[in-house]
């Protein structure tokens, strides 16, 4: 986009939002004198368009039948939320004895359950199932190396997760949530193996820091070799990672790190994949939403990535 | 009237009243967007009933720290009308004769100034004939933005892009719109 229309865009939108608060076409016109003969169209063209939407009116008797539909809808739901209170099912509600039946379930017999909603993904009747299976794990694993192990590997259930609704063309709303999902087992894995991720775009503070506009800056070659910049006590460190390390990793926590950048690093890569393998035949917005999601959850491989060999670095210092 | 937020956090906590008023201050918009894609009348107030009955259904989905509630809502009032336009066009492949039109008497509501109620209905036609030539991104900025009237941060949301992007497509899409609705007058100022 050369200049002089990047300055119609900016004039346009700022237009558009003095009209919306009250100004006139011309008012907005006298702003940009230099312009006007590229605005006026574009502005008349977007008034016009407003014009005819605001002349669009559903019929009175519709609007109303959709809210007795709605105040019907509410009632069932209410309904079906006093039946469950009442019923026997109500002691689940409690997440204990949840986890302690389906603790049971996996210890006395109920296999076929458990196994079949291994591969359950949200919206699944078995899903519930597999959510608290989780649940369960987290609480009696002790350790903060065994969660954050588990974590990690909950991280990766919900990348398989994203890849089944990718591919079954499930509502972008549920990938975006599993989404979320994985990046809070990212955080919590991270953060008890002693770092922090600057997942919310906010530059991490404390002993390890990522430098750049958003935490970090990173550079991405198309044979998947990582480059990247990290700052830890404000002094700069260039990375570069090419797959594998071939630096002899030592000292307590060391192999665990090592383990976790070859978990993030492949899935990195399993998610670059997804990006480069979405199908051409998805709705313009389920693809941008689905390459976003992606986007998302590289770059925060990509940090935690980068945390696990600064944390390596601060304790065995390359020599 | 509250602002949106309290009224959604006020039905998440089992206030029918203030899904009502919801509805009510959101409905003309999902409408007129639902309208844009299938025409006027029973078709889009059939849409616009069931955007709002998939949102109360996953209401306590809605988070708060996610994108603002206007987005989430067109989120769901997009998949329902590309779901419906895909159907439509299916079925009007599969009859012979000539595709019936989705936006049929029933779509003029009980206004007395049937002349008028006919000049818009033209005017809508126009315009939806010329968004069906635009890009899918221009005919989605150009709904969200003006039939909806989405801001440009909920337009953005609901399309998974920067501010920046929706401000380029909204320039491109109205050039876009004044060339095939005013193709001689734009033919002036566009070389």
């Amino acid at each position: 986009m050369s200049t002089s229309d990047m300055r119609v865009t900016e004039a346009l939108n700022d237009c558009l939002e003095l009209i919306e608060r009250g100004s006139t076409l011309e008012e907005c016109l006298e702003r940009y004198p230099d312009i006007p003969d590229e605005l006026a169209p574009l502005l008349s063209m977007a008034l016009e368009t407003q014009q005819t939407a605001g002349s669009v009116h559903p019929s009175p008797e519709a609007q109303r039948a959709g809210l007795g539909a709605i105040t019907e809808a509410w009632a069932a739901m209410e309904e079906r939320r006093r039946r469950r209170e009442r019923g026997p099912w109500r002691l689940l509600r409690r997440s204990w004895v949840l986890a302690a039946v389906v603790l049971l379930v996996l210890l006395f017999g109920g296999w076929t359950t458990a196994t079949a909603a291994q591969d359950s993904v949200p919206g699944d009747t078995l899903y519930p199932v597999k959510q608290t299976q989780e649940r369960v794990m987290l609480v009696v694993v002790f350790t903060r190396g065994g969660k954050a192990d588990l974590h990690a590997r909950l991280a990766e259930e919900r990348t398989e997760e994203v890849v089944k609704l990718a591919e079954m063309g499930r509502d972008p709303v549920v990938v975006d949530e599993v989404t979320q999902r994985f990046a809070e087992h990212m955080n919590e894995c991270v953060s008890l193996l002693g770092g922090r991720l600057s997942a919310q775009g906010k530059a991490s503070s404390g002993s390890v820091g990522l430098s750049g506009p958003r935490g970090m800056a990173y550079g991405l070659s198309p044979d998947m070799v990582i480059e990247g910049t990290l700052s830890f006590e404000d002094r700069p460190r260039r990375f570069r990672h090419e797959g594998r390390f071939v630096r002899p990793w030592t000292g307590s926590g060391s192999e665990r790190r090592a383990a976790m950048q070859e978990r993030f690093f492949q899935q990195f890569q399993q998610f670059r994949e997804m990006r480069e393998g979405l199908s051409d035949d998805l709705i313009a917005l389920h693809r941008s939403r689905m390459d976003e999601a992606f986007a998302r959850s590289e770059r925060l491989l990509l940090e935690a990535f980068l945390v696990m060999r600064e944390l390596e670095d601060v304790q065995n210092p390359p020599e | 009237m509250q602002d949106t937020e309290n009224l959604v956090r006020s039905a998440q906590e089992g206030n029918l009243s203030a899904f009502g008023q919801v509805y009510e201050a959101y409905y003309l918009r999902v409408y007129r967007y639902a309208a844009a894609r299938v025409g006027q009348g029973a078709e889009a107030e059939d849409i616009t009933q069931e955007v709002f009955l998939k949102a109360l259904n996953s209401l306590n989905k809605f988070k708060f720290t996610g994108p603002p509630f206007a987005a989430w809502l067109f989120r769901i009032a997009h998949n329902l009308v590309i779901d419906r336009a895909r159907h439509y066009k299916a079925a009007a492949a599969a009859t012979s004769g000539p595709p019936a039109p989705i936006d049929d008497a029933l779509s003029v509501p009980g206004d007395d100034n049937v002349e008028e109620q006919a000049m818009v209905s033209l005017d809508m036609e126009a315009l939806r004939e010329a968004l069906d030539k635009v890009t899918k991104l221009q005919r989605q900025v150009i709904e969200l933005r003006f039939l909806a009237g989405l801001s440009l941060a909920e337009t953005a949301a609901v399309m998974s892009r920067n501010e920046n992007a929706i401000k380029a497509l909204q320039h491109s899409a109205l050039g876009a719109l004044r060339r095939l609705l005013a193709p001689q007058a734009s033919a002036e100022v566009v070389p």
